[in-house]
């Protein structure tokens, strides 16, 4: 039982995975003090999550462990899918001039969690308290307490917000009464990871009933250290526990890796299996209680969209707690993370249950259609998109009550209002080249781009009001690729999206502008 | 333009030829693909809807096909 008086909290984080860190880091960036709970001692065990987008970098550059993760993982811009031994596919994503990042950065989810402990660690308004485990919960007015167990014993906190970011068998889901609603997919993957030398460049690559397991797909990616990743479809009928023994998987990966030529010895570091869900809770706030990544929505791994989509939960809902806990916003500013999260999380669905219908064809019929379209793939161009991975883009904020949509075309022009900032290189140093979202005034800014939208900008707000990032006429790519016309101002929220996008504004047009970012106009 | 009788027999014959040289498994395979070609050719959607559900009468339990609507 839980003994003494409850210590108080603003937040309270359940999770110390890279949701939950991200979100602390967050939070910490805005000056607020965060405690989070983490049943674990450290980093977890496997590679899990390992496809980190561009935008999860850009987020990741924020928090200050961008550059970690930059030099340790593998950027990557392309992949080929197979029908049996034959490519049919090639992906390429593009990688704009001056965009900062890779589209695709692969790096092993303990090493992600390496990382964000040690910053979590050097930070002082973030306090990590690993081997405690969440018990139970009361929401009572004003604040949520929380019963805890840790290797100091039985311990009460209260919070005045509580965030799960405790994964998919979220324990304040559960304590809440709370359920994902969606459908789960019937086709399984094993997955793996196995120590290999090889040459062999960091892309995706996926085939699709391959000589070596026969009408099966498997998946294979590149991660640091020598390591592999490869996941295989397991088929109606196979026996999990048996295709998990170590001696049946070294039969059909090495299957595999003789099929594709690599002949290097190998060895099986990890595996676990794991099946296909697209769900989500039907609101990501209860009250004080708040939801972020797996224990808010479980995606489909394809197109690497489950850890990608928990960061951007974080990026959205750090500054807008922030904002709430110093009185600039009303707390309805919190509504708006459920409708901006859920919205991304439902065109993630969308997207991911086409992506998984292709990966692991639920029936006949779709089986049949799939082999079609790989058979005509090979000699037909037409088809070929169907057999695209749609990978993880970002979602923008277009329908968000908290964008300003002037109705004008300019809304459309460049970086769209709703839609984040690309991370261009702006300006140099000594040290190199500088990126916009690195120099962005922190909080909300705008970005103004001659001497009439500067006018505006200061003009409308006062010192304490948004700062100012002038982009001049040196800035030829940035200003084309942010849609840049004779008196633009771009109002860019603190996580990086367009707020607003208004040409020779009046200075009222402004700060209604921000009033509506903030949460402040229904 | 719709096909003269000579060429619909041809065609009859040449699709009878085509599916008899499969063997059973890649029958359906090959007239899904076959399917896909003349779908892009049409390049009309709502032509070939019209005429899935076209195709779909008088097939499955009941004879009039799943989701053809008719009833």
């Amino acid at each position: 039982m839980t003994s003494g008086a409850a210590a108080r909290h603003a937040v309270v984080i359940a999770g110390g995975g890279p949701v939950g860190l991200t979100l602390a880091l967050e939070l910490a960036r805005h000056g607020i003090a965060t405690v989070v709970l983490e049943q674990g001692s450290g980093p977890g065990e496997g590679s899990r999550a390992i496809c980190i987008s561009r935008r999860s970098m850009d987020i990741l550059d924020g928090i200050g462990v961008g550059e970690d993760f930059r030099s340790r993982g593998l950027g990557w811009t392309r992949g080929t899918s197979f029908f049996r031994n034959r490519p049919v596919y090639q992906l390429e994503m593009p990688w704009p001039p001056g965009e900062k990042h890779y589209p695709m950065t692969n790096l092993q989810q303990f090493h992600m969690e390496e990382f964000l402990i040690a910053r979590a660690r050097r930070e002082p308004l973030i306090e990590l308290r690993q081997r405690t485990r969440l018990e139970d919960l009361d929401i009572a007015t004003g604040h949520v307490r929380l019963h805890v167990q840790s290797p100091a014993g039985a311990q009460a906190l209260d919070a005045r917000f509580l965030v799960a970011c405790d994964g998919a068998r979220s324990r304040v889901r559960e304590a809440l009464g709370l359920r994902l609603n969606g459908r789960s997919h019937e086709g399984r993957y094993l997955i793996a990871d196995i120590h290999m030398r090889s040459d062999h460049p960091t892309e995706r690559r996926a085939w699709f009933d391959p000589p070596s397991n026969p009408g099966a797909t498997v998946l294979m990616h590149r991660q640091p250290d020598d390591i592999w990743r490869i996941d295989y479809q397991l088929l109606p009928g196979q026996d999990a526990e048996r295709e998990l023994e170590a001696g049946r998987i070294a039969e059909r990966i090495g299957a595999h890796l003789a099929m594709i030529g690599e002949t290097a010895p190998w060895r099986l570091v990890w595996r676990s299996l794991y099946r296909a869900h697209c769900l989500a809770l039907d609101d990501y706030r209860h009250g004080p209680v708040l939801f972020a990544g797996d224990a808010a929505h479980l995606v489909p791994i394809f197109g690497v969209r489950g850890l990608n989509s928990g960061i951007a939960d974080a990026n959205n809902l750090g500054w807008k707690l922030a904002a709430a806990l110093r009185d600039d916003a009303p707390l309805s500013l919190l509504d708006s993370y459920s409708v901006e999260r859920r919205a991304a999380t439902l065109d993630i669905l969308a997207q991911a249950e086409k992506t998984t219908l292709f990966m692991t064809p639920p029936d006949a019929g779709h089986a049949l259609m799939r082999e079609a379209v790989l058979s005509l793939a090979i000699d037909e161009e037409f088809v070929r998109p169907l057999i695209d991975p749609r990978q993880s883009v970002p979602y923008d904020y277009v329908e968000s009550p908290l964008t300003t949509l002037s109705g004008k075309a300019v809304d459309l022009d460049g970086v769209r209002a709703g839609a984040p900032l690309p991370n261009l290189a702006i300006g140099a140093t000594r040290q190199g080249r500088r990126h916009l979202l690195d120099v962005l005034p922190a909080g909300f800014a705008a970005i103004v781009f001659d001497a009439a939208g500067e006018a505006a900008a200061r003009a409308a707000f006062a010192e304490a009001g948004p700062g100012c990032l002038p982009i001049g006429d040196g800035e030829a790519l940035a200003r084309e690729r942010l849609g840049a016309v004779p008196g633009l101002v771009i109002l860019a929220r603190p996580d990086g999206h367009v707020a607003a996008r208004l040409v020779a504004p009046a200075p009222e047009q402004l700060r209604q502008a921000l009033w509506r970012a903030c949460g402040r106009v229904q | 333009m719709p096909l003269d009788n000579k060429s619909l027999e041809d065609l009859f014959g040449r699709l009878a030829g085509a599916l008899e040289a499969l063997d059973e498994r890649d029958r359906p395979v090959f007239l899904a693909k076959l399917t896909l070609l003349l779908a892009a050719e049409i390049g009309d959607r709502a032509r070939i809807e019209a005429l899935i559900v076209q195709a779909l009468r008088h097939l499955g339990p009941d004879h009039d096909g799943p989701g053809s609507g008719a009833r």
